[in-house]
């Protein structure tokens, strides 16, 4: 009997082996597809940044760049009011993103707890105004009635939970968070507050990372919010400075009589590609940082078990 | 860089002024907020020098705000909520003063040959403007310009006439005609670079949403002059004026035969295929040659020849003479019209308009005023005296400068350095101005369409700009558009590429137009043509 | 003695007990006043929908006309195109956008070696931080007839016959949106299901290993029920979402050739609503939109709390 296990399961293992080197393979295959058909169009705006727009407005840029020139950069880069936005978003995403972790977090945790019996009801009170919300004019005249139109701070406290993210919050504390963690801290005399602080705030790295990265990058895009409730040229976002670059270059279309011209027509999509990657670039270089909970997320896991 | 560096030079000494402005006149300066809604290439307006002395003239103090980017999405949220400056320029329509009633000043009351000489001489001199001022009750909320120096339509069709020389052909007079040169186009080696298939023969702008196939200023609706429609200033929407009727071309029969010659110049690979998705910097690109800089466009829509071909291609391209239509007919049959923008280009009403915010309205509109005084409208227009875009060279005569920017041409420059075409003015018929290269141009290209043009009286001359409607009416053509735009916006489309046959599908094409309610805005429009076609003596 | 013990225990559980749900409370204030604050509040401005919106008199003042917005959207033309064009997108975006980001997190978390593991995983996301404008005008360029370099490929490899003009055919609107959107957030949404996966117990590997099943049962067996949850909770609020198509990315695809299929009930309430100032028509739409939404959501948090025991509520 014991013999025959150990065979069988030793060829288990040889079967095991053969067909996770075709999975290994197949999955190594797929991926590579993947990143084809992601990173092509990247890298299409990377050489559309840099080649005649004439030129790629007629499909002959493909591979490589044509015709190289770097006016979009040079157009967009000796702009003052860039380095002024660029200030202005670092501020509201690191302000606002801490905001938004420091209110998200805790209220997640006292939607986690199962004893707590007003969850739902909470729940339905946030969920309720995923759906339902009174419109642009009435929240625009609750903030200026607050005195917040047009400062920095609206920029910084606007959407300071977001529902979303507070569901996937919640759902990580209650699905990861060991319940046996909880009893023990109860019985030690573990209040809430240090709970939450000594065991649960250390165990959702994984889950602080993707929130932080989601958070960043609402702010880093939002364009609309800064659009509505800012109309001052200093408190101007990045995206906002770079809309009125984009508009630059499609002004005359309804024909009012007015001349485009010198505008460098063969340059001017330039502008356009070099705004993705002037955008862009600082908030992917955020990323590896954030790289490294996920990761440390990973080994929480392992030692959790 | 250069830029900067001059606007830079100009703030400073736009402070040394200001300093020297607060020591004569210590007594106070009345404070007044303004909004400005700006292209985007226009710099801030504290740095343009004659606003700011402007300001000095009116003893007012003005503190700038500038939206240049997608004020029609904020505005409603600003009007509603009240949140408005004193002074508006460039923000409003029409409608805003039925749907915000109360958010605005009528300015009528207050308009005297003391505040208001010069806003109360162009409408003397200019009757037309006070019309366009003026609403249904009588009153005045915006303050309208005019500039009288731009030509009498917005848009010419250029054909290359080196290609027609090349292939031996003469300039295309009638439709057949048009359609036999835009075939030897594509079917040979026009520019003659070895290669016969890199021709597009016709190219047309009619992308970017808002029913762009009719409101676009380069579409090829502004062929349909041809069968007679008298389209005026853009013709929006499609509806024009015909023996003092209003009516909608997109229901016409003679819609249904120009849409026949239309689908059958595509059907023969005439008309580029991808103008329909291109937008507009990809439409002004393809006219500006390949990568060897060799022309590939053979017939476009454009407002001026180096603004739409570039500086190496322009001398290639001559305006092509509105058309005849003589397609199963004799030419004559229909009365050839080519579309008369004159109103639409030379005034514009809402320039400027007052909110009920302001606590001075008097102070408000001597600031105002300074804009509709003869220099300072040329200055709105062209830039500054002291700011070096403009010379003064006599008595009610002006030079319009190079740009101080050696980088930029005149259009640009005109844009960047002060209000432009968006600003309060009044240019005076009897001014005269010496304009850059492009405006020359602009003016000489289109004594071709001077002729027919001129045909146009006022039964069929249909400028929308005028016309006065009650709210309820206002808020009825709103929807009531929407749904018709929907179905027209759309069918033009797919009858052109082929996808649906005309005559199969025109009558029921009609019918949905007028269910979504086209006659219920035909007798709206029409009651406001006939009080217009009052007003002006008709 | 032991009375009056279990008496002090009894009211000192209490203690704790209150003590611990005031801390609840104290946690999820600033959440709550913040929602309180800037989206409870400016509420009252759905009445705008069964009003009939004058300047002068405010929101609120308006004349009442009950459901005269709601019946004329109903009458209209546009209704019924405008709620199947909504739902043909939103159904189709769900369909292939939905396990899509599910696929990937797998195949990320099966990836071995671990410097492309990094490189694949950070390129996927990339596509999200690009702007609508630009991925718009990115379609508009690689799809343009003819020129449009992903166009001729698909052409090349018989996929999409010769003659179409991708970008001005109806049928093709849904297919182009949809996949557009699947390159855009593909990689995004797959972060919080890779997140998931990182916190599957390893020792369930081993002992799946011990086991002898491959890694292909491994996955189907461990990571999915482990990931069941994420998956049925964003699919919820995904159901909820139904009618809230992307609108700029809609609006800046229309053209005059494809609008049969890409008038949704959120262009037509900008067209009309704001860009016509018709406030109260454009509300009682867009509160049409939002009851459906709402109702979809309900839906479906029932339905997975029946068949899978998770749900928002």
């Amino acid at each position: 009997m014991k013999r025959g296990k150990k065979n069988s399961s030793g060829e288990i293992v040889k079967r095991v082996n053969w067909s996770d080197k075709i999975f290994s393979g197949a999955v190594l295959i797929l991926s590579i597809l993947i990143f084809i058909i992601i990173a092509y169009p990247l890298w299409f705006v990377v050489i559309a940044s840099i080649s005649n727009s004439n030129l790629v407005n007629l499909g002959q840029v493909t591979f490589w760049p044509k015709d190289i020139r770097f006016y979009g950069y040079q157009q967009i880069l000796e702009d003052t009011r860039i380095w002024r936005g660029y200030g202005n978003t670092i501020l509201y995403v690191v302000a606002g993103t801490i905001l938004n972790i420091a209110i998200t977090m805790p209220a997640a945790y006292a939607l986690s707890r199962k004893d707590f019996k007003a969850r739902n009801a909470v729940m339905l009170y946030f969920v309720f105004t995923m759906f339902f919300s009174g419109g642009l004019v009435p929240t625009y005249m609750t903030i200026s009635k607050l005195g917040l139109i047009s400062t920095k701070w609206i920029l910084i406290v606007f959407v300071a939970i977001n529902t979303y993210n507070l569901i996937i919050a919640r759902t990580f504390i209650q699905n990861s968070i060991p319940e046996d963690l909880y009893e023990a801290a109860v019985l030690d005399g573990c209040s809430h507050f240090t709970y939450f602080m000594k065991v649960v705030m250390p165990l959702s790295k994984a889950v602080v990372s993707v929130l932080v990265l989601y958070y960043a990058v609402y702010h880093w895009n939002d364009y609309f919010n800064a659009l509505i409730y800012n109309s001052k040229a200093e408190n101007a976002p990045l995206q906002i400075v770079l809309r009125e670059i984009l508009l630059l270059n499609q002004a005359f279309a309804s024909g009012n009589g007015g001349v485009q011209g010198g505008y460098g027509q063969s340059s001017a999509d330039q502008v356009k590609y070099a705004v993705i990657i002037v955008s862009t670039l600082p908030i992917l270089c955020v990323y590896p940082f954030i790289q490294k909970y996920f990761e440390k997320g990973v080994m929480i896991g392992a030692v959790k078990g | 860089m250069k830029r900067r560096a001059i606007a830079l030079l100009l703030s400073s000494a736009m402070v040394m002024t200001m300093f020297a402005g607060t020591t004569a006149s210590a007594e106070e300066k009345t404070k007044l907020k303004a909004l400005f809604i700006a292209h985007p290439l226009t710099q801030d307006v504290d740095d343009m020098e004659w606003v700011q002395e402007m300001e000095d003239e009116a003893n007012v103090d003005v503190e700038w705000e500038i939206i240049r980017a997608d004020w029609e999405t904020v505005k409603s949220t600003r009007f509603a909520s009240g949140d408005v400056p004193d002074l508006l320029f460039n923000c409003t329509i029409d409608s805003d003063y039925t749907t915000y009633n109360g958010l605005f000043v009528d300015v009528s009351p207050y308009l005297s040959e003391e505040l208001t000489p010069n806003i109360l001489s162009m409408f003397e001199e200019e009757p037309d403007t006070k019309v366009l001022a003026t609403t249904m009750e009588d009153k005045i909320f915006g303050i309208p310009k005019f500039q009288g120096k731009w030509p009498s339509t917005n848009t010419v069709m250029f054909i290359n006439q080196q290609w027609l020389d090349n292939l031996g052909l003469e300039m295309p007079t009638t439709c057949t005609e048009f359609k036999e040169v835009l075939t030897a186009f594509k079917e040979q080696d026009a520019n003659g670079n070895g290669d016969p298939n890199d021709e597009i023969p016709l190219d047309y702008n009619a992308y970017g949403g808002n029913n762009a196939w009719f409101n676009s200023a380069y579409s090829l609706t502004n062929l349909i002059g041809s069968l007679g429609i008298q389209l005026t200033n853009w013709g929006t929407d499609a509806y024009f004026a015909e023996d003092g009727q209003v009516k909608n071309y997109s229901v016409d029969e003679r819609y249904k035969t120009f849409m026949k010659y239309i689908a059958d110049l595509y059907a023969n690979g005439l008309i580029n295929t991808n103008a329909l998705t291109n937008d507009y910097s990809a439409f002004q690109s393809l006219s500006r040659g390949n990568e060897a800089g060799e022309p590939i466009v053979g017939c476009v829509f454009g407002w001026e020849e180096t603004d739409k071909f570039g500086p190496e291609l322009y001398s290639q391209y001559k305006p092509v003479p509105a058309l005849d239509y003589d397609i199963d007919c004799e030419p004559g049959t229909y009365d050839t019209r080519w579309r008369d923008d004159y109103t639409g280009l030379n005034m514009s009403s809402n320039r400027v308009c007052i909110s009920a915010n302001c606590e001075n309205v008097e102070a408000a509109l001597a600031f105002i005023d300074r804009f509709y005084d003869e220099t300072h409208s040329v200055e709105s227009l062209f830039g500054g005296i002291t700011d070096g875009c403009i010379e003064k060279t006599g008595e009610g005569s002006y030079k319009v400068l190079d740009p101080l920017d050696p980088d930029t041409d005149a259009g640009t420059w005109k844009w960047t350095s002060t209000f432009a075409d968006n600003g309060p003015m009044y240019i005076r018929r009897s001014s005269e101005i010496e304009m850059a290269q492009d405006m020359t141009f602009a003016l000489e290209e289109r004594e071709t369409y001077n002729d027919v043009i001129a045909k146009a009286t006022t039964q069929d001359t249909y400028p929308q700009m005028f016309m006065k409607y009650t709210e309820e009416d206002l808020n009825t053509m709103a929807i009531t558009q929407a749904n018709i735009n929907n179905i027209i916006d759309n069918q033009w489309s797919l009858w052109m590429t082929g996808e649906q046959d005309i005559d199969a599908t025109w009558d029921s094409y009609v019918e949905s137009v007028y269910a979504a309610g086209l006659q219920q805005i035909l007798d709206i429009r029409q009651a406001a043509f006939d009080n217009y076609l009052e007003t002006v003596g008709e | 003695m032991n009375h009056k013990a279990e008496n002090k225990s009894l009211g000192y559980q209490t203690k704790l007990y209150w003590s611990r749900n005031w801390q609840l409370w104290a946690m999820l204030f600033p959440g709550m006043l913040y929602i309180f604050i800037f989206c409870y509040v400016p509420m009252y401005g759905l009445q705008l929908a069964f009003r009939e919106y004058s300047f002068a008199s405010g929101i609120t003042g308006g004349k009442w006309v009950g459901l005269k917005y709601f019946q004329q959207y109903f009458e209209s033309p546009m209704f019924f195109s405008t709620l199947k064009n909504t739902f043909v997108l939103a159904f189709t975006s769900i369909v292939v956008g939905f396990p899509a980001p599910i696929i990937l997190a797998m195949i990320i978390n099966q990836l071995k070696g671990k410097r492309w593991k990094r490189i694949f995983q950070t390129t996927v996301y990339i596509p999200y931080f690009i702007s609508v404008v630009v991925l718009v005008s990115m379609i508009n360029i690689m799809f343009a007839n003819d020129t449009g370099v992903v166009g001729n490929f698909l052409k090349a490899l018989h996929l999409v016959s010769r003659d179409t003009n991708i970008l001005g055919k109806e049928s093709a609107f849904v297919p182009l949106y949809t996949l557009t959107g699947v390159w855009q957030t593909m990689g995004w949404n797959s972060i919080i299901f890779v997140a998931a996966l990182s916190s599957v117990d390893t020792q369930l590997y081993d002992s799946c290993k011990i086991d002898g099943a491959n890694r292909w049962q491994t996955m189907w067996h461990i990571d999915f029920p482990a990931i069941l949850p994420t998956i049925m909770i964003v699919l919820i609020m995904n159901m909820g979402n139904i009618l809230n198509v992307a609108f700029d990315k809609v609006f800046l695809m229309q053209n005059s050739l494809n609008l049969g299929a890409s008038q949704v009930i959120s262009t037509y309430v900008y067209t009309v609503g704001i860009k016509s100032s018709q406030f109260s028509f454009g509300t009682a739409v867009g509160l049409f939109n939002t009851v459906i939404n709402f109702i979809f959501l309900l839906l479906t948090n029932y339905v997975s709390k029946r068949t899978t025991g998770t749900g928002l509520m």
